[in-house]
Order: C-alpha cells, then sequence, then structure tokens
C-alpha cells in the first residue's frame, strides 16, 4: 500500500504528539542525573518506572473526570468530593458485605464505588439543571455538602482499612490499576465518539443555544454525561481508597486540592487532542508529570521545590498553548527568513 | 406574577426550616445542661484536645475518662486537634467560652498561640495542661511578653517518651543491633513536632560510630547520607507521598540489607510510605500507631515489616487531670512544684520488640488490650481519687505513681 | 456633551422659571423655595418608605435582603440556644469576651473578603488567596526580623502588585478562564510557602516585634475594618474603576465596546486586591504574633463561601455588592462560632455550614431562560 507523504506527516505528528513531552523531561532528567551515576539507575530502574505508570493511571482517570465537564463548557468543583466520598461510602459498603479481610475484595469496591460516584454526580447535575444554578457554584455548594457525608458516617471511628488490606489495594499499587484506567478510557472514547449523547454532547458545548434550538434536549444530555462523569470518579474514587486511610473531610472545599492538583493532564490533553485522541492525551500529560516529580525528587529536589517547578511547567504549558498558533507561525516565518538568508548564498555557490 | 409570588414564599418557608433546623441541631447538642456546663460538679467541662480521634491510645484514654467520671465528678469533651495551630486556637478560644472549666491538650502550640490562649485563660479563670506533650516550645523559648510558665493557670504538663534524647535512640540501637540489618536509613520527625530529635539522632550516630570502631568489616553499620539533615533524614507530616521517589532512592542503595530506623513518632507516613508502594523492609520505630502496629512481626517474619515500637500508657492522663481538678478546687499540693520546669513531668515508654510482648501486653495493659478491658488499668479510679489534694494526695506521689509505669510493669505486673 | 448634573441644573432652572412664571412671583423669590440639605434629606427619608417604593427595593434587593435575614436568624438562635455561662450568667454570645473573639475570628475573613469583592465583580476567581496570604505573612515576619517592619510591609505590596499585573496579563491576553492564572500562583505559592516551613523543618514563623499589643487589639481592629470597609465603599460606589468592574462582570464586550479600559480596571481590581491581601497577612500575623504553615490554605474556599453566603454572584456583575462581603463573612464565622458554643459535634457542624451554603445557593443563584448556565 502506498504511503503519501500527507500520511507519513500525518503519522509523524501523531508520534511527536505522544512522545515528545515525556521524552523531552525524561532525556532532561537524565541530563542533570549524570553527576551522580546511581541517580541515572535510579531514575530508569524498575521501581521508579512501576510507581510512574502505577501513578499516572490514578492521575489520568481523575483528570479524564476533570476534563471531560471541561471539555463540554462545565467547570465542576466537585470531582474531588466525590471522588473521597465514594471512596469512603464505597470502602463501607464493601466491608459490610464482605469484609476488609477479603482475598478479592477490589472487584466489589470498584462496584460499590462506582455506584455511590454516579448518585452524587446525579445528583449534582439534577440541582443544576432543576434549580438553573451556574455550574461552578452548583458544583462547589453541593462538594461542601457531601464533604460532611464522611464525618457523619464514620463519626469519631476509623473508617475501613482498605488501604492495608492485599485484597483490596493490589488495585491501587500494583499494574492492576491498568484495568480502571482502560475502563475509564473505553468509556471516555466510546462515550464521545461513537454514542450519539456524546455527539449531542458536543454540539451543546460548542453552541448552546443552536443546538437546543435544533431540538437537543440539553437536561437529559448533561445528566447522561454527569452519568459517565461519575463512572470516571467512581473508578478514582476506589483507587483513592487503596490509597489513602479514609477519614472525615477536615476544611471545608479541602477536596477542590485534588482538583487543581490534577488539572495539568486534563490541560494537556485538551492541548495535544489537535493530533491525538484527548483521552491519550491526558495519559501524556499525566506520565509527563510523574516523570518530573519522579525524576527531580530522585535528583534530591525538595517539596517546595517540586512544587515550584509543577507551577513553572504550568506557567510554560499554559503560555505555549494558549499562544501556540503565534508560536508556529513566528518559527514559520523564521524557518523562511532563514532560508532565505541561506538560498541566494546557495545559488552563488 | 404567581410564579414570582410562590418563589417568594419557598424563600420564606425555606429560611424558616432553616433557622427552625439550626435550632433543633443546636439545641440537641445544647442539652439540658445549658451552655457549658458539665455532668459533674464542676460549672463545665474539661476540654480534651486530641491528635486523632482513633486507635488504641484515643480508646483506652476514653474509656480509662469513662470510669474516672464518676468517681472524680467531672465531665469532659473531646476535640481533634490538628497541625493548623490558628484552627486549634478557635477551637480552643470556642470552647473556653462556651465554658469549659480547663483544657488539657496533646498538641503543644506555637509560642505566640500559647500566649493567646493563656492570656484568654487567665482572662476567664481555665486552666491549661498538656498531655503526651513536653512543652518544650513553652518552657524553652525565653519569655517575651506574657510568660506562660510562669502563670498560675498553666499547670505543665506529662511527656510522650523519656525527656532525655538518649534513652529512646539507644533502645532502637540494641533493638537493630540485634537484627542482622546494617544498612540503615535513620529518619526522624521534624523539630517543631520534636524538639530533641535532633539530638536523638546525634546519639544513635555515636553509638553506630562507637560499634563499627570494633565491629568486622562486614558487620559494620552504614548510615544513608543523601539529604539528610545531620545523620538523620527528617519526615514531614502530611508529606508522605512526596517520599515515593526517595524511597526508590533506599530501596535501591540497601537492597535486602537495607532497614529503616524512625527515631520518633514517624510511622504513620513510613507505613503509608511502605504498604501502598508494596516495599518490604524492616522498621524499627519509636512511637506507636495501629495501622503500624498491625504490621508488627517477629525478626524472621518477612511479611510483616515491622520490628520495634513503644508508646507512653493512656493512664498518664492522671498527671493534667488531678493537677487540673485540684487547681478548680482551690486546693493546691502542700509540696507543689516552684520550678516552672518542674511542673513537666516524665512519662516512659513501654517497649514493644517481640510478639511475645504484644501477648504480654495485651493481657496486662488497656492501651494494647483489644477490648481495652478496665481491668488492666495501671491505675484505679479510686487510687486516682486518693491522689488529689483534698484527699490527702501529694505532687511526688503523683510523680512517682507515673515515673513506676515502665515496661517491665506495664507487661509483666500482677494483675490483682 | 453635558454631563448628568449639568442637566438636573438646567431642569431645575426651567422648573423655577415655570413656578414662578405659574404662582406670579419672581424667579428669585422661586429659587429661594428651593429645599436645603436637611429638607431633601427628609424628604428622601419619606421618599423611601413608601409603599411602591419599598416594594421595588425588595424586589431589587430580594437575596440581600434575605442574606440579612439570615443573619439576624442566625444571632436570634445562638443567643437563645446556648444558653448563659455556666459561671457569671451572662448570654454566652453577648458577654464582652466572646465579642471580642469573635472580632478576632472575622477580621481577617473580612479584609479579605472585602478585597476579593473586586475581582469577584468581574465575575473573576482567585484560588490562589490563602497561599498568597501564607507567603506574605511569611515573608513580612522574615523581614521585619532581620531589618524593620516598614520594609516588610513595602516589600509584600510590591509583591502583591506584581501578583496583580500578573493575574491581569494572563486573564487578559492568555484564553483561558481567569482561575488558571490562580491555579499558577496557587502551586508557585504553595511551593514557596512549603520551601520557607517545611525544608527547613520549621511550623511557625514568630515575630521579634510585639505588633499583637497594638495591630491585635480590639478596638484597632474595629477601627481597621470599618475604615477598610469604607475605602472599598468609596472606591466600588464613587470611583470609575468599581463601576466598571461592574461592568466588566454583566457583559465584557459591551463594556469593552462602551470604552472601559479592560486591562487597566483588571490590574487596578487585582491591585486593590493584593493590597487587601497583604493588610490581611499583616492582622493575621497580629492574632498571634506568629504564622504558622497551613494557617492560611483553606482561605479561599472560605472565602468563596462567605462571598455567596452573603448574596454575592460567582459571575459578578452588577447584583453584587460590599455588603454581600459584610453579612456573608459575619455568618459564616457566626455559624462556625455559635454551633460550638451550643455543642454541636464537629460533624454536625460542617453539615449545617454546608446545608446553610446550599440552601442560600439555592435560593439566590438561579438564573431564568431556557438555557441551562454556565
Amino acid at each position: 500500500m502506498k504511503v503519501t507523504q500527507k500520511q507519513v506527516k500525518n503519522i509523524s505528528k501523531k508520534f511527536a504528539a505522544v512522545f515528545v513531552l515525556p521524552l523531552l523531561i525524561y532525556l532532561i532528567l537524565m541530563l542533570i542525573s549524570l553527576r551522580n551515576p546511581s541517580n541515572v539507575y535510579n531514575i530508569f530502574s524498575g521501581a521508579t518506572i512501576k510507581s510512574i505508570l502505577v501513578e499516572a493511571s490514578y492521575v489520568t482517570i481523575v483528570a479524564l473526570g476533570i476534563g471531560f465537564q471541561l471539555k463540554y463548557g462545565r467547570f465542576d468543583f466537585a470531582g474531588g468530593a466525590i471522588i473521597v466520598v465514594s471512596a469512603v461510602v464505597g470502602g463501607l459498603l464493601a466491608d459490610k458485605m464482605i469484609g476488609v479481610g477479603a482475598a478479592t475484595g477490589w472487584p466489589l469496591l470498584m462496584v460499590t464505588c462506582i455506584l455511590v460516584a454516579v448518585a452524587l454526580s446525579v445528583i449534582n447535575a439534577s440541582v443544576y439543571v432543576w434549580l438553573k444554578i451556574p455550574i461552578s457554584v452548583c458544583s462547589l455548594a453541593l462538594a461542601f455538602l457531601f464533604e460532611a457525608i464522611p464525618g457523619l458516617l464514620l463519626g469519631t471511628k476509623p473508617g475501613p482499612e482498605i488501604q492495608f488490606a492485599t485484597g483490596y489495594n493490589v488495585l491501587g499499587k500494583t499494574y492492576l490499576v491498568l484495568l480502571p484506567l482502560a475502563i475509564a478510557v473505553i468509556i471516555y472514547i466510546v462515550y464521545d465518539k461513537f454514542t450519539v449523547v456524546g455527539r449531542h454532547s458536543r454540539l451543546l458545548a460548542n453552541n448552546q443555544l443552536s443546538a437546543v434550538n435544533i431540538g437537543i434536549n440539553e437536561k437529559k444530555n448533561t445528566i447522561y454525561a454527569y452519568i459517565v462523569s461519575g463512572i470516571l470518579f467512581g473508578l478514582a474514587g476506589a483507587i483513592y481508597a487503596t490509597k489513602n486511610r479514609l477519614a472525615p473531610v477536615e476544611a471545608p472545599l479541602a477536596t477542590t486540592g485534588t482538583l487543581f492538583a490534577n488539572i495539568i493532564p486534563s490541560l494537556v490533553g485538551l492541548f495535544l487532542s489537535r493530533w491525538i485522541d484527548d483521552s491519550a492525551g491526558t495519559f501524556i500529560g499525566a506520565i509527563t508529570i510523574q516523570i518530573l516529580y519522579y525524576g527531580l525528587g530522585i535528583l534530591g529536589v525538595k517539596f517546595g521545590g517540586l512544587k515550584l517547578f509543577y507551577a513553572g511547567f504550568l506557567a510554560v504549558f499554559i503560555f505555549i498553548s494558549g499562544f501556540w498558533d503565534k508560536i508556529i507561525l513566528f518559527l514559520r516565518n523564521l524557518y523562511k527568513k532563514v532560508m532565505q538568508k541561506l538560498a541566494p548564498k546557495v545559488k552563488s555557490q | 406574577m404567581k410564579k414570582s409570588i410562590l418563589k417568594k414564599i419557598g424563600a420564606i418557608a425555606l429560611s424558616s426550616v432553616l433557622a427552625g433546623s439550626i435550632g433543633a441541631v443546636a439545641g440537641c447538642g445544647g442539652g439540658g445542661n445549658g451552655g457549658g456546663g458539665g455532668s459533674g460538679k464542676y460549672a463545665g467541662k474539661i476540654l480534651i484536645g486530641v491528635q486523632q480521634t482513633r486507635g488504641n491510645n484515643y480508646e483506652a484514654m476514653c474509656k480509662f475518662l469513662d470510669a474516672l467520671k464518676p468517681e472524680l465528678d467531672f465531665d469532659y469533651q473531646i476535640a481533634q486537634m490538628s497541625y493548623a495551630d490558628e484552627s486549634n486556637l478557635t477551637t480552643i478560644e470556642n470552647a473556653i467560652l462556651k465554658g469549659a472549666v480547663g483544657v488539657i491538650t496533646m498538641t503543644e502550640m506555637e509560642m505566640g498561640y500559647t500566649q493567646q490562649v493563656i492570656e484568654l485563660c487567665e482572662q476567664e479563670e481555665v486552666y491549661y495542661a498538656g498531655y503526651m506533650s513536653d512543652f518544650w516550645k513553652t518552657y524553652a523559648e525565653p519569655t517575651t511578653g506574657k510568660a506562660p510558665k510562669d502563670s498560675k493557670y498553666c499547670l505543665g504538663s506529662v511527656s510522650d517518651g523519656e525527656l532525655d534524647a538518649e534513652t529512646t535512640a539507644t533502645w532502637l540501637f540494641e533493638a537493630v543491633k540485634e537484627s542482622s540489618y546494617r544498612k540503615i536509613v535513620l529518619t526522624r520527625s521534624p523539630d517543631w513536632a520534636y524538639p530533641r530529635s535532633a539530638q536523638s539522632a546525634l546519639t544513635f550516630k555515636k553509638l553506630v560510630d562507637n560499634y563499627n570502631a570494633t565491629a568486622a568489616e562486614n558487620d559494620k553499620f552504614t548510615l544513608w547520607t543523601e539529604g539528610t539533615d545531620g545523620p538523620a533524614y527528617v519526615l514531614n507530616y502530611g508529606l508522605d507521598a512526596q517520599f515515593a521517589p526517595t524511597l526508590t532512592k533506599w530501596q535501591n542503595w540497601g537492597g535486602s540489607d537495607l532497614a529503616l530506623v524512625g527515631l520518633n513518632y514517624c510511622a504513620g507516613t513510613i507505613m503509608n510510605m511502605t504498604t501502598y508502594r508494596d516495599l518490604k523492609f524492616p522498621i524499627f520505630n519509636a512511637g506507636w500507631d495501629d495501622d503500624v502496629a498491625k504490621q508488627f512481626g517477629a525478626m524472621d517474619d518477612a511479611t510483616k515489616p515491622v520490628k520495634a515500637l513503644c508508646q507512653t500508657p493512656c493512664e498518664t492522663i492522671i498527671y493534667p487531670l488531678v493537677r487540673m481538678l485540684n487547681a478548680i478546687n482551690g486546693t493546691p499540693y502542700a509540696d507543689e512544684p516552684v520550678k516552672p520546669e518542674d511542673k513537666i513531668v516524665e512519662a516512659k515508654y513501654c517497649h514493644i520488640e517481640s510478639t511475645k510482648d504484644i501477648e504480654d501486653g495485651s493481657a496486662h495493659c488497656m492501651n494494647f488490650n483489644s477490648a481495652r478491658d478496665l481491668k488492666y488499668a495501671l491505675i484505679s479510679p479510686t487510687e486516682v481519687k486518693a491522689l488529689l489534694a483534698e484527699n490527702g494526695g501529694t505532687f511526688a506521689k503523683l510523680v512517682e505513681t507515673i515515673s513506676t509505669w515502665d515496661t517491665e510493669y506495664i507487661l509483666r505486673r500482677e494483675i490483682k | 456633551m453635558e454631563n448628568k448634573e449639568d442637566k438636573v441644573e438646567k431642569i431645575e432652572d426651567v422648573s423655577n422659571e415655570e413656578t414662578a412664571s405659574q404662582s406670579g412671583q419672581p424667579a428669585s423669590i422661586a429659587a429661594a423655595a428651593k429645599p436645603n440639605f436637611g429638607q431633601k434629606i427628609v424628604s428622601a427619608f419619606k421618599n423611601f418608605f413608601t409603599k411602591e417604593h419599598l416594594k421595588e427595593f425588595a424586589k431589587d434587593h430580594i437575596f440581600d435582603i434575605c442574606a440579612l435575614c439570615g443573619l439576624i436568624v442566625c444571632l436570634i438562635v445562638f443567643t437563645i440556644v446556648p444558653g448563659r455561662h455556666p459561671r457569671d450568667g451572662k448570654l454566652l454570645l453577648w458577654r464582652p469576651q466572646t465579642i471580642k473573639t469573635l472580632i478576632s475570628q472575622v477580621s481577617v475573613y473580612f479584609i479579605l473578603a472585602i478585597g476579593a469583592v473586586f475581582i469577584y465583580l468581574m465575575g473573576c476567581m482567585d484560588i490562589s488567596v490563602g497561599y498568597q496570604v501564607g507567603v506574605f505573612g511569611a515573608l513580612f515576619i522574615m523581614i521585619a526580623n532581620s531589618s524593620n517592619l516598614f520594609l516588610a510591609l513595602l516589600t509584600i505590596i510590591i509583591m502583591g502588585l506584581v501578583c496583580a499585573i500578573f493575574n491581569a496579563f494572563v486573564g487578559a491576553y492568555v484564553k483561558l478562564p481567569t482561575v488558571m492564572s490562580s491555579v499558577i500562583l496557587m502551586q508557585l505559592f504553595n511551593g514557596v510557602l512549603l520551601s520557607i516551613f517545611s525544608d527547613r523543618n520549621i511550623n511557625a514563623l514568630t515575630l521579634n516585634t510585639d505588633i499583637q499589643a497594638v495591630v491585635g487589639s480590639t478596638w484597632f481592629r474595629v477601627i481597621a475594618l470599618v475604615l477598610l470597609a469604607f475605602i472599598a465603599f468609596y472606591f466600588l460606589t464613587f470611583t470609575k474603576v468599581g463601576k466598571r468592574s461592574r461592568a466588566i462582570g454583566t457583559n465584557k464586550l459591551a463594556a469593552d465596546q462602551a470604552g472601559a479600559n479592560l486591562l487597566m480596571t483588571r490590574i487596578v481590581c487585582y491591585v486593590v486586591f493584593s493590597l487587601f491581601l497583604c493588610f490581611g497577612a499583616v492582622m493575621l500575623i497580629a492574632r498571634s504574633n506568629s504564622i504558622a504553615s497551613s494557617d492560611t490554605t483553606s482561605y479561599q474556599m472560605d472565602i468563596m463561601i462567605m462571598l455567596l453566603m452573603g448574596g454575592m454572584p460567582l459571575s459578578g456583575g452588577m447584583k453584587g455588592k460590599l455588603f454581600n462581603a459584610i453579612i456573608g463573612t459575619f455568618t459564616y464565622v457566626l455559624l462556625n462560632m455559635g454551633l460550638t458554643l451550643c455543642g454541636v459535634p464537629a460533624a454536625y457542624v460542617m453539615l449545617v455550614k454546608s446545608a446553610v451554603f446550599v440552601i442560600i445557593v439555592c435560593l439566590t443563584c438561579r438564573k431564568p431562560g431556557n438555557l441551562l448556565p454556565r
């Protein structure tokens, strides 16, 4: 089969979009770590790669949940609260049904967390849809309310020790985490590309008034979208339960921190959606952040420094993605100028 | 028109429901005693600020206090403290305003906040004492403005473990020496949490150096040095998830010869790191956490990484409690301490080094007994009542009682 | 183009002439019958309390009235339910010590909230407030301890100005929600806070100079809060920037087309906000002469909750007022204190606060129309 130049160009663009960012970060870190050979080994060791992949999977699922609503024009503050509450309630339900000592408790944990997360998301959507409150305000208020649930359920008693139960925590600390990741990505892609509902959501995001005028039921569509984001947050909640102690939320809206800490991968996904699917882009973003984080940690950068690098990366990324077209135009013009300057020399030779 | 009227009616109705529910919930909380009144003879409760409302020490302490309540005729209220001093200050302020007669706190705050609390205590005639805290910040900083340690409303504290920096470090070194692990990552808490932790680390290093001077080449200890503050790596609370890259480095460095020594209570941090990261290297730790204790195993048990633990018994709360009740009654001890430093009293750690210690603890100590059975209490409510000044108790007797509670006594005394 | 005031004067002159011609009196006598300032006040007062005006006022300010009623309800409930102090027998909420503590707890939030009004009116949001205040406070102490208070204050003000300009430019030129620039600042300041505290193994910084005695006194706090509220009120109501910020929040395009300089307005509003953050940091330090690493991390969300509780729409615009910030701040802090005084367990305190917040949001933030608001 003959491959045209255009096809080659497209494939190489996709390839670049997938691999350039993480490889670039890895390369830079490796160069810096050459001063201390043991650090080179540490950055490439099996344990590091496993940790990066496992962490990135969890971050990707959270980012997919956030990005899902962002993509359709909604900034939802309740994601973090839904993750935490679904972890606590799902964990309590799983503990009540089969106990923390069960040999393979993680499938049930996933199911219970998803059910709770979907219920909370539907409540969020219902209040938004029927009371017509701006989504940011509505989700903020409901996040505050949801955060009170773990305190009421647990009181002063400790939550179930999912974190230390081997039948459960395999989900969050081994390669088994790729299973919920795969489920999340499949649901995300199927909804967006292969369902009528997904197409309607995109239409509503692009031009709300026109979409409603052509007959799309915005309320129904919103509820469906929230069911899907509920599933995504439920998967994240199941992994959250295996990595964290289940306890009441300490400060109001503390869960919004989860949201903002994991927003970069969604932004990267939205940016890379020009060349590849945004779910893949989100995964690339998560991997990149984890490489950065792990690499710098191994090089001895302390916590404050890690956060500063994170902020720097975010700033640079937002700047580049915001002015991407202008940057490309500038580079093209620069290339033309350089070629023009070189061209007479070539001719004269 | 109809819609807007209905909306307004709805708004008024919701507001009334809201007001009613606030009143109902608030009323339920207030109870029949009115305001901050306790159920005892004192017109107010004693606020006990704890670091966590879970775990063996908390459960045992609550059960012990519930047994003391009818005997000493007082009431208490638990408040969860955090690492945010501003939030702790608000919690204590609100409790004092509500009518608390005393504040016992496990969390010692920075000087500025402590001064604020003492000022409020003096205005409201409320007493302040510490539990499982050595009040180091309050007692070590030079006097600027108010001097809490000189205030008659500041009653001192009972410590969590020995007050010197050497005892715990020596115990941990001896425990590690018995094992075969020779590549050691020494960790400690930050100075603000355990002010003597830096000194403890130096003691441990000195013991290592002394041992290495005479040990065979393959028996010498090697300490991890990268990123340390002195000989020890400082583990910071709340940031445990960020230790993952460092853990990888440790494991790659130490391999099967690696052991982690935690000089202070940083086990929670360590457990989060190790269990969820699926890393198994032995941990010798000072301090206790229920989750950590579940991972305690014999030296040859590779599935359970924790090899050493320690904890002060919950009954040491009698020190701040008895001192507080004396102060509220207006009956101080005849031998009341003159120097402020003498108000800080030491409570010894109970060391757990083997599964036998766990079994003995379960049959001799409330903290380690799963049912928190009161018959294993180190002191009975009647004996505590006898320590009150009005019943002939003395400060010396109170201190002596607590000082007898060492590992041997806690784990192996005869239960009557 | 003649302004409104000239037009009003001309109308008055014409009406005087008309009155004079109708009554047969000379214009000078008619002019002399012009009401004086006191009479104007009385007539305005009378006009206000007419049935029609009250109806219209209530219709326009229904949510503000609800927010105020909510605060009054809280005051009544927390006066009655906690009862009296077990030792001195006074009403718990109205004891001098309680009022003093309430003012102490409110003061920082109050300053931050009224500063936040300037940016919330434009429909912007800032989630880096907590970390900014933490860093400003830490830097203030570090610089004051090594040199003097004035230099420390100047430094944090300059830092605030830089942050303000950054926020304004990113919002204006990078086509992303304004919250994104604050996400960057949040991560940046979080990193700085961690570098100052955790990486150096300290939990708090203490100021060597005792500002608590002056700045931390109740009277100073009250005077400072009143003064800052007046300044904010003047700025918002009587200056172009205040009016333009509302216009931007209502309809950015229309404001731009009407001639408002969007960038300058954003810069000025963010600058004012940053100044208030600096004052808030100093007030926080004055509470205990020190600042700890995790004292301020939840402020951004607390401020948002307070503004919404006071009836401020998150999209800003004409309906936003300083009043929202004031009422919201007092309601929030009072709920926290009052529920504790009533003996409500901590888990229920959070439930009640969140329920109140949800109800207020449901009542005040609804948008009309067929389309779902975004």
